[in-house]
């Protein structure tokens, strides 16, 4: 994983127990299953969010956890939590897949974007560095978040965003990339993520609005 | 000519910004960027990989502050993942007119490899093509999924696939007028085989084993694509699912081999698919 970016492994379970994906790439025969079991959800729930149906994100599901055990050995606990190198690999196929289609999911209701608490399953706890995460997004402006939001948790282009939200174009990606800027930064301040290259990131920064 | 420090930050934050870009949408950066990130000491993939990561942990905090429940993962897609994971044999769903099988474990691939000249050539009627057949090691999984789809709807679910129709040997397990094509798509390594013409096996006997030639390997060394029987008469769909990277498939065979397939092929060759 070639990274100028360290996301710091701050889930006790990411540094107390082994590597299931090292344990992959070792070949080690039950570590597909135990891989299987701990991210099938994860990989799960981003499939369904940026897939158009349940049967393409099963088929998606499945290519991914290929692309994971593939992947696996490029996997660097002192760069990633496992969770996030997982959904990173997982998104990269279902972004890949989404472009090859040429289709992206409907636009979602822009009621439903920011709080969208309907179904939500109670008792779900985020670990510290989901919460870290969620803290930085809730330190972006509200179109920024909105952006954000339809993009990654949505897997809605740039242009249904605009659609969606009546922001011109050029707004919509200004507010995205900035935004993933300032997360980045954020979480760099927040111990979370460390860059070789502060400075750069912070100039970056200082353009958002 | 020196770049002043004021130009080179624009320059740097207009380059991070379109990483930032690219690491939402999947879009590429231009040779133009790659130039100039060059030239200004930016690695445009370290800082892609650096968003990516942001854009993903902010996915799985989402996810976790916002479960639905519908995140539950379907039992069915647990059987699946379950067979690609290389479950025993029981759990994976026979194929109403195919029984694809698992793959046993077998020796490492290194102590496997057959010199070319130790082994006879093997001239097909189609081409003459010299094959060594060896197994992977890892071999391929039979996909459920798969399997209860007719090839006109793996081709509308992968696009890209490849799809050749196969020509027969003269081979006595070839019994009748051979139809159909074998279908394989690169990307998700995923395929079926169509097949009409192959006598039906007794699998404690003999199985049909499928080898996949790529062209970024070895003509010699083709990739093991998975152990299958034909039992009955007529027309069979066998689901492929290749483990190792079959990056430019430029042709398909099926060999008649002992039970549970072989690391080394005796070379029978029953059919052939090719462009």
């Amino acid at each position: 994983m070639r990274a100028s970016a360290t996301l710091a492994a701050r889930d006790p379970r990411l540094t107390d127990e082994p590597s299931i994906l090292a344990r992959v790439a070792a070949g080690d025969p039950s570590a597909p299953n135990e891989c299987i079991a701990r991210f099938s959800g994860l990989v799960w729930s981003l499939a369904r969010r940026l897939c158009s149906s349940p049967s393409d994100a099963e088929d998606a599901v499945q290519e991914i956890f290929i692309d994971l055990w593939k992947s696996a050995a490029r996997f660097d606990a002192s760069i990633a939590s496992e969770t996030t190198f997982v959904a990173m690999i997982a998104r990269r196929r279902l972004i890949d897949r989404g472009r090859r289609k040429m289709r992206r999911p409907e636009v979602p209701q822009i009621a439903e974007t920011v709080e969208d608490r309907r179904d939500r399953v109670d008792g779900t706890e985020l670990s510290e560095q989901q919460r870290l995460a969620q803290r930085a997004f809730e330190q972006l402006r509200p179109e920024q978040q909105q952006v954000l939001q339809l993009a990654i948790h949505h897997g809605c282009s740039h242009e249904q965003i605009a659609t969606a939200t009546g922001m011109p174009l050029g707004t919509v990606k200004t507010h995205a990339r900035r935004g993933l800027i300032k997360i980045r930064l954020l979480l760099e301040q927040q111990g979370v993520l460390s860059t070789e290259d502060r400075a750069r990131i912070e100039n970056a920064a200082e353009g958002a609005p | 000519m020196t770049t002043a420090p004021s130009d080179f930050n624009r320059a740097a934050e207009a380059l991070r910004e379109r990483a930032a870009e690219c690491a939402l949408t999947g879009d590429r950066w231009s040779w133009e960027d790659e130039e100039l990130a060059r030239s200004l000491g930016i690695d445009l993939e370290a800082e892609l990989e650096a968003f990516e990561l942001v854009a993903a942990e902010l996915a799985v905090a989402q996810i976790a502050g916002n479960r639905k429940v519908d995140d539950a993962v379907p039992a069915a897609l647990r059987t699946k993942l379950g067979a690609l994971a290389g479950a025993p044999i029981g759990t994976k769903p026979a194929t109403p007119d195919a029984r694809p099988t698992a793959f046993p474990a077998r020796k490492p691939v290194s102590s496997l490899r057959v010199p070319l000249a130790a082994a006879a050539g093997l001239a097909l009627g189609i081409g003459a093509t010299v094959l060594v057949l060896r197994n992977d090691g890892r071999g391929g999984g039979a996909d459920a999924d798969a399997a209860t789809a007719s090839p006109a709807a793996f081709i509308r679910a992968h696009p890209r696939a490849v799809h050749w129709p196969w020509v027969g040997t003269t081979d006595p397990h070839v019994v009748g007028p051979v139809r159909g094509e074998a279908y394989f798509d690169p990307e998700s390594e995923r395929g079926i085989l169509e097949i009409e013409g192959l006598a039906p096996n007794d699998p404690t006997v003999e199985q049909y084993q499928l080898w996949i030639f790529d062209a970024e390997r070895d003509e010699r060394y083709p990739v093991d694509g998975g152990v299958f029987d034909v039992t009955q008469a007529g027309r069979v769909l066998i689901p492929v699912q290749a483990r190792l990277d079959v990056a430019r498939p430029v042709m398909f065979a099926v060999t008649v081999e002992k039970p549970g397939g072989v690391v080394v092929s005796a070379r029978q060759i029953a059919i052939v698919a090719k462009p």
